[in-house]
Formats: structure tokens, sequence, C-alpha cells
């Protein structure tokens, strides 16, 4: 499922950078912004049927590669 | 009456009233002239030439009240905003050659040294205290003065300064307040930074109705959970932002009628509002007054707009851009929308060349070349058609595709570069692509990787954060068409690897 998470990242960012340091901050290196973040929203939760509503998405909780993935398995597990 | 005295005129009425509500704290129309008169008094002292006064900041009320202080002694104010990258920041102080520097953040080294002599404004007790102020209105911008001037994307690689008067401005504010603005106590969002002309949608209508302005700092537009922790807890009234700050609020189950029923009125504007968004909307604030509106900054904030409702979404492919504001004609020449009127600003400051190049008088009136295709119905319904240019609407931002091409292009090992943008079904931008020629040739993608972090950092100096280009493509030589020109169209078929 990580790999599958990264390859969203890689699509809405149109950038791979971020595999080198999966601990890298997406937002510091201009990989994320506002809009790519919402398109990243939509894309995950298209992706493995949950629900990401933008409010309980603090940016601390959402700046890199493997928090995302960890937030997505969290709400996996919700599920 | 000059737009100062206006806005004078509610803080005697109702000094009390709150004029700006940053989210830690709330400030009063008496607190606003007495930082306005506080400030005018530090400007005062400097005994400086009539140029005009840069204000670096962000969007905050002692920013506001910095604004409304270079008015009142008489310069036009020049909004850059704290997030500009420093060398960007030195091409419109170079250009603008302002008479003095207004700061209201705390400055990194180098900002210092290029502020040398800068007048730093800080909120005081003394100025949240203070009684009304009397002030003298005499030297205030009026008529063909200047009132601001607004830097924006210049196809050179350098910014260029829309000059408008506080006439054009008044124009504007009085369309806004005869059509808009008739909510008592009006709580209306102000999100745009000051440094774009969509802030003064919110900014002087506000002022001179004796609304409310519900301001919001960059922490709460790019942290989500901040930003609905704010809106949730907040009346608004008015809503005004570009489509795509309403998707990002959309895309939140609490963003509904139900939930902020006395939001009851959105006026959008800065780029191309989607009919996806639009239907989005109207779904989610079913009773609202939705208004789409259009106008660049050369035409002063908006000249025209339309009411959204479903039979015009159902009727129309693209969303209509509206009417014609009064005062303002709407021509159609080339397929090109021309606006005619006393929106049309000044002109590009001190940029002659430029200036002639867009601005020019049609029946002795001011008009403006918009860029923009377009028609014009029988009815008067303006509808947009595209750019007849490189210009694109990024996010909401207005960018010149060739002042990214040509601040990469002063790289070092870049021949040549072209930035094209990604469009969705919806005509939204969702990527701006650069394509690189260079002799350059990498080892792994490892190598190219470094490279183009490398060249991201450098170019971050020079372009705007929303203007950085989404993935960069190298090439070892680009498709020419028969005319020897670029192929646009056959680059946008490269990907990465396959020169």
């Amino acid at each position: 499922m990580k790999e599958q998470i990264f390859d969203i990242i890689e699509t809405v960012s149109g950038t791979d950078e971020f595999r080198e340091d999966l601990d890298m901050d997406l937002f510091e290196e201009g990989i994320l912004d506002s809009m790519r973040a919402i398109m990243l929203i939509v894309e995950l939760e298209g992706a493995f049927d949950i629900s990401l509503p933008p409010s309980e998405m603090d940016r601390e909780d959402w700046n890199t590669a493997n928090k995302i993935a960890a937030r997505v398995q969290e709400k996996k597990d919700e599920n | 009456m000059k737009l100062l005295e206006q806005i004078f005129e509610i803080a005697k009425k109702e000094p009390d009233l709150i004029v700006l509500a940053e989210r830690e704290q709330k400030f009063t129309y008496r607190q606003l002239f007495a930082a306005v008169s506080h400030i005018s008094e530090q400007i005062n002292e400097r005994n400086l030439n009539q140029r005009p006064i840069l204000i670096f900041g962000k969007n905050d009320f002692i920013t506001l009240a910095a604004m409304l202080a270079t008015n009142l002694r008489g310069h036009a104010y020049i909004p850059v905003d704290a997030h500009t990258p420093f060398e960007r920041t030195e091409m419109i102080k170079s250009a603008a050659k302002p008479a003095a520097v207004l700061t209201t953040v705390e400055l990194s080294a180098d900002f210092e040294a290029l502020f040398t002599d800068r007048i730093s404004l800080e909120l005081t007790d003394q100025i949240l205290t203070d009684k009304l102020p009397a002030l003298d209105f005499s030297k205030a911008v009026s008529g063909n003065d200047s009132n601001y001037i607004i830097y924006t994307s210049g196809t050179t690689g350098v910014p260029k300064g829309v000059e408008v008067s506080h006439d054009n401005l008044v124009t504007f504010t009085n369309w806004m307040n005869n059509d808009f603005m008739k909510i008592e106590n009006n709580q209306i969002l102000s999100q745009a930074l000051y440094s774009f002309d969509l802030s003064i949608f919110s900014l002087y209508p506000s002022l001179t109705t004796g609304g409310t302005l519900i301001s919001l700092s960059r922490d709460e537009t790019t942290n989500f959970k901040l930003l609905f922790e704010r809106l949730n807890k907040t009346v608004i009234n008015t809503w005004i932002s570009t489509p795509s700050f309403v998707d990002i609020c959309l895309l939140d189950p609490s963003f509904t009628e139900k939930e902020h029923p006395q939001l009851v009125q959105f006026i959008l504007c800065g780029e191309e509002l989607t009919k996806k968004t639009a239907e989005k909307l109207l779904t989610a604030f079913p009773s609202a007054n939705i208004y789409n509106t259009y106008g660049p900054t050369e035409a002063t904030g908006a000249i025209s707009s339309v009411k959204i409702t479903k039979e015009l979404l159902t009727e129309n492919d693209r969303v209509p851009i509206g009417f014609a504001k009064p005062g303002v004609d709407l021509k159609i020449m080339d397929k090109e929308i021309i606006i005619v009127g006393d929106s049309v600003a000044k002109g590009y400051f001190e940029n002659p060349e430029k200036t002639e190049q867009a601005f020019f008088t049609v029946d002795g009136k001011p008009a403006y070349h918009t860029g923009d295709a377009g028609s014009i119905s029988a009815d008067g319904m303006l509808r947009y058609q595209g750019r007849i240019d490189f210009q694109v609407k990024f996010n909401g931002f207005r960018i010149e595709l060739q002042d990214i091409e040509a601040n990469i292009q002063n790289l070092k090992e870049i021949e040549k570069a072209v930035v094209l943008p990604k469009t969705n079904d919806q005509h939204k931008v969702t990527a701006l692509i650069a394509y690189l020629e260079t002799e350059k040739t990498f080892e792994d993608r490892a190598a190219e990787r470094a490279f183009t972090k490398e060249l991201k950092a450098e170019l971050s100096k020079t372009i705007m954060d929303y203007m950085m280009p989404t993935k960069f493509v190298y090439l070892k030589k680009f498709p020419l068409n028969q005319n020897g020109k670029v192929d646009r169209k056959a680059l946008a078929q490269k990907e990465r690897g396959d020169n």
C-alpha cells in the first residue's frame, strides 16, 4: 500500500524527489502546496475508499511521505 | 469625498466597531485611525519626495494602517508580500525607486540590508488605546493621483507595476457598494494577499460601509486544520476569494449552508470559475447569492459580474463572466476583450513601452487590451474563451509563462526553457511543466533529481513560490516547427528520458 501512496504523491507533485528521503518536509521543499495537497486528498480518498476531511489535516501530521502513509493506514484501520 | 474621508466618517460615527479581525486579535475603526495617524507622522518626519512608498508586510491590521497612512500623506503605496523572494523584491524596489520603505514584519539580514532606510512599524499600546485623532485630509490622494501600484508577473522576467488612481478605486468601490454591500454589519472574508488586486474587493467596500474584515493569515490559508478551526467559529456574511480557495473549502463536509447559515453571499474572482466548482458551491449553499466576476488588475478589481443560477449553468458550457459595471464599455476587437472606461488604470508605472502596448484610447476614453479572448452576446453577456498569449492563471495566481522561462534561462547550463501549462477538462491549469534544453547528461535518475533540486533552489530566489514548475523535463534539443520556432505542441508530448 505504501508504494501505491508514494505513486500518488508522485503523480500529484510531478516529482519523485521525495523518494530519496521519505521524511523530507514536502511543504518546505515545495513538493506540495495547498492546491496539490487538495489533489492528493482527492486521489487518496478515491484510491483507498477513505474520507480525509481537510479540517482534520494539521500540516504537521501530513508533511512527509511517511506520515501521509501512516495517516492513510490509520484511516483504513478505522473503517 | 476622498475614500479615506469616507472611511473616517465611519470611524467618527462608530469608533468601536470592529474594522478587522485577526485570529488572535480584533481592532476597531478608532484604533485603525490611531495607527494611521501615528504612521503618517513617522512618514512626515522623513521629509520625503512624492514618489510611491513600498510596504513590505503580511495581511494584518498594521499593514492595512500603513497603506492608508501612505495615502493620507499623498503617496501611492506598493504592497509587497513578506513572502516574496529576495531577488524578486530587489527587482521591484529598483524598478519602483520608492521614496521610502515601510516594514511591518521582522526582516532577515539580507532584507535588512536591502531596506536600510526603512521605517519599521509595530503595534504599540499607545496605538491601541489612543482616542480617535483629528486628521487633515488635504494632502491625501484624490482624483487622478495614484492610489496604489501592484506589481504583477511580466513577460521579461521582471515584474511590472500596475498604477491605479484614486478615482479608479472609487468607481470600483461604488459599484461594489451599490450592488453587493447591502448587508448590515457585514463580516467580509479577507483572504487574498494585499499584494494582489483581489484584496481590494474586500478592503475598500468593507472599510467604506462599516464592515468587518475577517483577515486570514498565511498560517491559516496553508494549514487546513487551522483554516477550518477559524472558519467554523467565525461568522462570515460575504465570501470573497478565488475559485481555487473555494475548492479547498468545499472538500470539507463542514462547508455547507447548514453549518454557515449567515454566509449569504459569494463573490468569486481572479481566475476562471469552472462549472464543476460553481455547481458544487450552489449545492452546498443553495440559498446564497453567488457571483462570478471578471477583471484584470489593469482594470481595477473587476468590471463585470453575473449571478450564478442553475439555469445559467445549464444554458452554458463555460460559466459566463457577466455584464459590464457602470462606467465601463466592453468591446471585442479581433476576438480580444477590450475594456473601455473609468476602471482602466493609468498604465504600467514608469514603463511607457509596456504601457503603450496594452493601453490606448477609444473615443477619447481609456482602454485596455486584456489579452483575453471572448465574446459578447446581444444581451451584453461577456464570455471568456481563453488567452491569446502565454499568460495563465494557476491556483488563482496570474503568471506570465515567459516570466518563469526568462528566469530559468538565466541559470547556468540551461540553453533554453519553455514552460507549458497542463490543463484538465474544466480548462483549469493543474500543473506547470518546464522543458529545458541542456547539454547536460545525467548518469541516473538520482543525478537528475539532484540537479533539479539545485535548479529549484536557484530559481526560488527570483520567482514566487506559486510560479515554481511542478515538473522539469530535460531535452538535448527542442522540437522545432516549420518556421524554426519551438514546437510547443510536440514539446508537450515529451516526457523525461526520451530525448
